[in-house]
């Protein structure tokens, strides 16, 4: 069994991740400004890499603290890489993550034009404006 | 109105919790492993491994060796996303051809601005540098070049450094010059076997069984890691001029008057 | 040329620094990426090349030493002001204070010197009049002169002697 104080960081750790996430889905859904659901956006993102991230966590025997997966003796020996396995976190939740961040920044830096240009064209980036101006341009154009 | 964000609130509150019980104790319950799973163990046996040569991708840091070596395709395509976000954005708000100077930030802003910027740069290219030797690589390192670019604009203004030669043009022949970069070196070892009259695997680095043929992965003592060293480095240039070329069009495009 | 090496010198101690080990792959990549950022970096950094000497670089450190002396008062006084009567301690105001140095980075030293001893703090400045305008937390004088002599001309002195 892991020790107490073990058990509660990493579980506090879950739960705050989950807030984080459901702060920032409401965030999305319910404010009416769209650079705020941008900033939203960005938190909801980077919590659900920490989940990934910490999904790839683990002790050592007696709850030591992991280390990093890098062969540091170079060239290494057998005995050396057996202890690298038997210390090291998990390498493949950190590179997925990796390329989940830059394709997360990709959207964000297409949305954050797209906002932009929103604010240019109609000068405002509240989405009950928007939806009025709409509403407005429908109702003059029949 | 209030009944509507109140039911989205009540909603909201009522997914954490169920979630975060079902993360605690239910179906999805999360225990922090003592061992590693049987994937993880296979990648850190292997990537930095001479004694299984064939199978190793000789790179001592194990999330760079996933980056660029066993999932290298999918990172290729993840630089395609980013390159796409990039001229969509573009698109969106208009090449930037010529920018009036503008301010700027206060002398002082300014004159720190120069001994940081210049240190930042430093840092970014030790970063890319070490990709495969200590945690970062061309990603990490591109985009700490980059924060270099972005408060030298904020605080010389746009204008000011296009003068000094941060253009929009400049940028563009930079990211395509590191993406050609990339793609090159992506087909060097397929160009390379196919002159020596076997076949080999697009993305390959070391070699592999069946396919004896690879590139060096250390030159007198100093590892470099074959592909991993040039991927990293053009990621980074990549990467760096195309954050530059995003704030560039995000500082001046869509401005009327502004565009030639 | 001169200011080429100074900016590959601090180009290459930031990255060995940085990268924490000195080994044949560290050196050859820090010469590199040092003289490329210098190259780049280096018209930027130093204006007037025949300012760089050992004498400056010496005033820089024994102004660095003082300066921590400076510090350290600065710290108690405040202290002592915040732990004593709080209406009788302060005398806060807003204070505009002539310059005479003429680089850049002797202004900027200055600046940055008055506003990390607490007590101080400059929060505007004027290239057009050359002045600063510092709030003070505890305006001893309304005397110009001697204003300036409380405040500024400690830093000043050695501002000229490093940088002008």
């Amino acid at each position: 069994m892991m020790p107490d104080m073990a058990r509660f960081v990493y579980n506090s750790l879950i739960v705050i991740l989950v807030f984080n996430t459901a702060i920032s889905l409401y965030g999305i859904l319910a404010r009416p400004s769209l650079v705020k659901k941008l900033i939203a956006l960005t938190i909801f993102s980077d919590s659900l890499n920490s989940f990934a991230i910490l999904v790839g966590y683990r002790l050592c025997k007696g709850f030591e603290q992991p280390v990093p997966p890098i062969v540091t003796r170079i060239p290494p020996t057998q005995e050396h890489i057996s202890k690298l396995i038997a210390t090291a976190v998990d390498p493949l939740p950190q590179a997925l993550v990796l390329t989940a961040i830059v394709i997360s920044l990709a959207v964000l830096a297409f949305l954050a034009a797209l906002t932009l240009r929103i604010y240019y064209v109609s000068g405002t980036t509240d989405a009950r404006s928007l939806a009025l101006m709409r509403a407005r341009a429908a109702v003059e154009g029949e | 109105m209030s009944a509507y964000r109140a039911l989205i609130l009540v909603s909201m509150v009522v997914f954490a919790l169920a979630l975060s019980y079902a993360l605690t104790y239910g179906i999805l319950r999360l225990e922090v492993p003592l061992t590693l799973r049987d994937l993880a163990k296979l990648y850190i046996s292997t990537t930095f491994n001479p004694l299984k040569r064939e199978l190793s991708a000789m790179t001592p840091e194990g999330v760079t060796a996933i980056v660029w070596d066993y999932r290298g395709t999918d990172t290729f395509f993840e630089i395609v996303v980013f390159y796409g976000a990039i001229i969509g954005s573009v698109a969106l708000l208009g090449a930037v051809y010529r920018y009036p100077p503008g301010p700027g930030l206060s002398l002082i802003a300014k004159t720190v601005t120069r001994i940081v910027a210049t240190m930042i740069l430093v840092v970014g290219a030790a970063i890319a540098l070490h990709g495969h030797l200590t945690p970062g690589g061309g990603f990490q390192g591109g985009a700490t070049l980059a924060v270099s670019i972005t408060i030298a604009l904020v605080t010389f203004s746009l204008g000011a450094l296009m003068l000094r030669g941060l253009t929009y043009g400049g940028m563009v022949a930079l990211r395509s010059l590191g993406l050609i970069g990339i793609v090159l070196t992506v087909f060097m070892v397929v160009i390379a076997s196919l002159t020596a009259g076997i076949t080999a695997y697009v993305f390959q680095n070391q070699p592999k069984p069946g396919v004896p043929i690879g590139m060096a992965y250390s030159v007198d003592g100093i590892v470099f890691s074959g592909t991993v060293w040039f991927l990293n480095v053009l990621d980074a240039i990549a990467v760096a001029a195309g954050f530059a070329l995003l704030f560039i069009v995000l500082i001046g495009g869509g401005v009327e008057g502004e565009r030639e | 040329m001169m200011r080429f090496i100074a900016v590959f010198l601090l180009g290459f101690l930031v990255y060995i620094v940085f990268t924490g080990s000195v080994s044949l792959y560290d050196i050859v990549s820090g010469l590199a990426v040092a003289v490329i950022v210098s190259a780049i970096c280096s018209r930027y950094l130093v204006r007037d090349e025949r300012k760089l000497s050992i004498a400056r670089l010496g005033h820089l450190i024994s102004f660095v030493i003082r300066f921590i002396g400076a510090e350290i008062r600065a710290h108690a006084d405040v202290t002592k002001r915040i732990l004593s009567d709080i209406r009788k301690a302060i005398n806060p105001g807003i204070i505009k204070i002539p310059y005479e140095v003429q680089s850049d980075y002797a202004i900027t030293m200055i600046a940055n010197s008055i506003t990390n001893t607490p007590g101080t703090a400059v929060v505007e400045i004027d290239p057009a009049e050359r002045c600063f305008y510092v709030h003070w937390l505890y305006v001893k004088t309304y005397k110009r002169d001697e204003m300036k002599r409380e405040v500024v001309s400690f830093y000043e002195d050695y501002a000229r002697r490093v940088f002008d």
